[in-house]
């Protein structure tokens, strides 16, 4: 298991993001396809992600628990970092019909949902493969690769609420002191 | 009141960091004192320190709750930069101080008597009374949060519902990879360090 940090090839102006030693996979247009080249089970993180030591143990430790199965951090999603959003949601969401037609993010404490981002997560190695060879053309996003999973490997993805991944991607300077 | 991010004039090679829009006040050797001159009461972050946006308003409310005293919120120093284990980075006088010295403060902790300055509000006021009583001197965990328990306030509130992330440790050596190749344009993501 190793752990990756992405990071855009061309940084929107004015975010803020974290730098440390972890290695970097540099993506365009948000394309995760790079993960491949790793060749092993990975902790996923964002750019905008901070992690305690702790936390990234303990998670670590809970994937391995269960390897073969996707382990998503919800992160949280700012209203600030997306125009219309009323409140701060997760980014990780249901289905809520069972025709599919409609969805709800999660609320904090779920234990599981179907589609995820990937602010923060576990991609087990033999998933991102499979992923590659199904769907081999155009761009390997969040949520090709959440629907892809939902579809083909499993609905139920558990949710990893014991750490406190940090999502930096919030106007940080104008926050009301 | 005011948020500041201190900065290292020469950063230590290869340190974890945030990088946002905060303002910056570089610093020299630790010391802090130039905070002082910006004339406001200050929530005052350090380079390495990471916070979401939720710790954040706690910590300003409770920042606007003592206003005219010094507050803090807990964060670890970690075992893997030369310590035994990961202790919180607030320091209290254990009972007989001439005899036993410091401690760190225990998980939960009410307040300390030794703040560090990791995440730290501090009124205007005490940062001129300080620069004012110790001319010259400098403005770090060290000498600050000694004056400050003698001479202003014996015991500092931990803030625990605000809980920053101290970005300086070592990532575990199991979890790094070896660098993969080279981003190499548009398209496909690729690794690089």
């Amino acid at each position: 298991m190793k752990l990756v940090r992405s990071f855009p090839a061309e940084p929107p102006a004015g975010r803020n993001y974290v730098v440390d030693d972890a290695v970097r996979l540099v993506n365009a247009g948000y394309d995760y396809r790079g993960l491949l080249e790793v060749g092993e089970d990975i902790v996923h993180l964002d750019w905008d992600t901070a992690l305690s030591r702790e936390d990234l143990v303990a998670f670590a430790a809970a994937a391995r628990s269960e390897p073969d199965r996707v382990l998503v951090a919800p992160v949280p999603i700012y209203p600030d970092s997306r125009r219309g959003l009323p409140k701060t949601i997760w980014n990780t969401r249901r289905y809520t019909t069972p025709a599919r037609v409609a969805m709800a993010h999660n609320q904090h404490g779920d234990r599981f949902c179907h589609l995820f981002g990937f602010g923060m997560l576990y991609l087990p190695f033999a998933l991102i493969k499979q992923f590659n060879e199904d769907v081999p053309d155009g761009p390997m996003g969040d949520i090709h690769f959440a629907l892809w999973h939902y579809e083909h490997v499993r609905r139920e993805v558990p949710l990893w609420w014991d750490g406190h991944p940090i999502h930096l991607h919030y106007r940080i300077s104008e926050v009301p002191l | 009141m005011k948020i500041v991010r201190t900065w290292p004039l020469r950063p230590p090679a290869g340190r974890a960091r945030v990088d946002d829009a905060i303002p910056r006040l570089l610093v020299d050797d630790f010391d802090f004192a130039e905070l002082a001159t910006i004339g406001d009461d200050l929530i005052v972050l350090e380079w390495d320190i990471a916070v979401d946006k939720a710790c954040l308003q706690r910590f300003a409310a409770a920042a606007r709750t003592y206003a005219d005293r010094v507050i803090v919120a807990p964060y670890l120093l970690y075992a893997d930069n030369g310590r035994p284990a990961d202790v919180w980075a607030h320091r209290y006088w254990t009972p007989n101080r001439h005899q036993v010295g410091v401690g760190h403060v225990p998980d939960g902790a009410p307040w300390c008597n030794l703040p560090a300055l990791g995440m730290t509000y501090l009124p205007q006021a005490v940062l001129r009374r300080y620069c004012d009583e110790r001319p010259g001197q400098p403005l770090n965990d060290r000498w600050f949060s000694e004056w400050h328990y003698e001479h202003v306030e014996g015991r500092v509130p931990i803030i625990w519902d605000a809980r920053p992330v101290h970005l300086h440790y070592q990532l575990p050596a199991e979890l790094l990879p070896a660098p993969l190749p080279a981003y190499d344009g548009p398209g496909l993501g690729r690794v690089s360090v």
